[in-house]
């Protein structure tokens, strides 16, 4: 099964990693932007492939992304957010679920401890509960990061991440080391078939679901009526 | 001192579909159109989201094509409501101007 998603996702990092760095933080603020407005992830790339196309002509013509954008970056960013359609939770789970299980199995494959028994192997649970509780620490301060992004590019930038992940840690040590402590020793043993087929089967899952919705929203029209040009 | 800003938003739309009429086109090139017309300072990021929403209320229809400078660029074409929509605003624009110019002729400091 062909992932086409993350092929797309690809491209568009590969293309915008060509642009000017400057460039490339400009794309940055405004896709952050619009991710803190709640937008669809696959409207989002297919903005993103046409702002790579718009900075690269500009290149081309010796001009910056900012000269093409001009002053009011906010204007900007809110005349695209009324067009693109918003993410529903469905989206959401769809679109980040693969990868938040995929590192859900990697997390797993460490807390698998030997047993003499065969077909069977034995899970840690209180080191997989530590570990799952740290990669949605980290993964919630990306997310506050992103939304913050936006205001980094203006003379005074907001710091608001920073204190956030500062004074969110020290909570952070005290839960995990209390989740791991009240799990410590709890052994969970299951048929080895079980364990690398049911994380494996669910990461399939969604993303073939993934592909599906994709494939869904590209033939949805982002308009009314499924407008035609008039000279067909 | 008179701020055009909103008489250009309320008239910006209807040259782009004008100028889409005429022939399909990417954004750079109506940039382009507009400041050959006497559009100053419009630049591809105020064009690039009205595109946008022309796009999205089925007046223009586009489409991705190969461009000789290397990324494909998107092209838009007018739709039949896009053709309508152009017709209705320059009936409006027709209808404004005439009473702008009437009050112009008949009252103000003038």
């Amino acid at each position: 099964m062909k992932n086409e998603w993350k092929q797309f996702c690809k491209e568009n990092n590969t293309r915008q990693s060509r642009l000017r760095e400057k460039d490339q933080d400009i794309l940055d603020d405004v896709l952050s932007y619009l991710k803190s407005t709640n937008r669809n992830p696959y409207d989002l790339e297919v903005l993103r492939k046409d702002l790579i196309g718009m900075a690269q002509e500009a290149q081309n013509r010796g001009e910056s992304l900012e000269d093409v954008i001009g002053p009011d970056r906010k204007e900007f960013c809110e005349g695209l957010a009324e067009t693109l359609r918003h993410c529903s939770f469905r989206d959401w789970i769809l679109f980040m679920a693969p990868s938040a299980s995929l590192a859900g199995l990697v997390i797993l494959s460490f807390c698998v401890r030997p047993r003499n028994l065969p077909f069977f192997i034995q899970i840690d649970i209180g080191f997989l509960m530590f570990a799952l509780f740290w990669e949605i620490y980290f993964g919630m301060l990306c997310w506050a990061y992103q939304l913050n992004r936006f205001h980094a590019w203006k003379k005074n930038p907001n710091y608001k991440v920073l204190w956030l992940g500062a004074i969110t840690l020290p909570v952070a040590i005290v839960v995990s080391r209390w989740i791991s402590l009240l799990s410590q020793g709890f052994i969970y043993t299951a048929p080895v078939i079980s364990v690398i087929l049911l994380p494996w089967g669910l990461y399939l899952l969604l993303r073939w679901r993934r592909e599906l919705r994709i494939t869904q929203l590209a033939q949805e029209s982002p308009w009314k009526d499924g407008a035609k040009p008039s000279c067909e | 001192m008179f701020d055009k800003s909103q008489l250009l938003k309320g008239t910006l739309e209807g040259c782009i579909l004008q100028i889409v009429s005429a022939e399909t086109t990417y954004g750079y090139e109506i940039v382009v159109r507009l400041a050959e017309a006497g559009f100053d300072g419009v630049r591809e990021g105020t064009v690039y989201p009205l595109l946008m929403r022309l796009e999205k209320k089925g007046l223009l229809f586009a489409e991705f094509r190969p461009s000789p400078l290397g990324p494909s660029r998107k092209y838009f074409s007018l739709t039949p409501e896009g053709e309508q929509t152009l017709k209705e605003f320059y009936d409006a624009w027709a209808e404004i101007s005439a009473a702008v110019a009437k009050v112009q002729n008949g009252g103000g400091s003038q």
